[in-house]
């Protein structure tokens, strides 16, 4: 099984090199790769794209758009509507796993505890999900055994932790 | 009884260099992932600096078994005394030569770490 990631790097030399040394058969990056918009408005038709939002109003009209593959809701329970939109729709729930290991204003055991619900949630609700580091920083980026085990924290088994981290390659 | 330990060694690549052979950065290190894993699993995994294979590359080894509780442990941690830096675990293996081959393999072949 082909492991992926995605990152919001400003720099992104020697990104493929690095990719093969962490494990992963390809980083995606933010900007070339892939499109990380904040609003659903202004999103060119032809590219791929994922929204990051904390507007659960936004992220449901979001994800009605063809060119929108995932969506990443930040600090907001998800509501049942819109997880049965995003199954409805076949879009993939990012986990964004930098804020875990590079938490910035709230604590980690809380980042953790919100990051457990929203997976739980959306298996519950059998929404593809994907975790992904989506990190700004090369300090904040994961190696793919890493990435298995942090699955692995915040509660997924094995098979879905391996289908976590493949989930983007299909995708983008 | 003799108890023989069985170690595993895990590869990891760091964003900065690091000089492991300064005792206060070590220290730093393993204060690091102690505070992640806490003092009994920090015992039982026994994580140690083994080697120093270059400026931002080395291998640590741990107790079998405690090899996950480790590779968790460095992805959290990301201040090594004044320094930041991510540590990214590249491989794990039974032996050092093992790892000491894979390291050539990826990082001597003209891919700079």
């Amino acid at each position: 099984m082909h492991y992926f990631d995605i990152v919001a790097l400003k720099d992104t030399a020697g990104l493929d090199a690095l990719a093969k040394r962490l494990g992963y058969k390809k980083i995606f990056s933010a900007g070339s790769d892939f499109t990380l918009a904040s609003e659903a408005k202004g999103i060119d038709p032809n590219c791929k794209a994922i929204v990051r939002s904390k507007n659960g109003e936004m992220l449901l009209r979001a994800i009605r758009e063809n060119a929108v593959v995932g969506v990443v809701i930040e600090d907001v329970k998800p509501s049942g509507k819109f997880l049965e939109g995003l199954r409805s729709h076949e879009k993939v729930l990012v986990i964004p796993a930098a804020p875990l290991m590079c938490p910035d204003l709230e604590s980690r055991a809380r980042s953790l505890h919100r990051a457990k619900e929203l997976l739980r949630s959306a298996i519950m609700s059998r929404v593809d999900v994907a975790l992904a580091t989506l990190a700004a920083d090369r300090a904040c980026m994961a190696s793919s055994a890493q990435m298995l085990e942090i699955a692995g924290l915040i509660g997924a088994n094995v098979t879905a932790a391996k289908a976590m981290l493949s989930a983007m390659g299909r995708l983008i | 009884m003799i108890f023989r330990r069985k170690l595993r060694y895990v590869l990891v690549e760091s964003t900065s260099a690091l000089n492991l052979a300064d005792k206060a950065v070590e220290h730093s290190l393993k204060a690091g992932i102690r505070a992640f894993m806490g003092e009994a699993t920090y015992f039982r995994s026994n994580p140690r600096v083994a080697a120093q294979l270059s400026d931002n590359v080395f291998a640590i080894s741990c107790n079998r078994g405690c090899e996950r509780s480790v590779i968790l442990a460095l992805a959290f941690t990301k201040d090594i005394g004044p320094i930041r830096t991510g540590l990214f675990t590249i491989k794990t293996s039974g032996t050092m030569r093992s790892l000491k081959s894979h390291f050539e393999k990826l990082y001597e072949k003209g891919e700079s770490a």
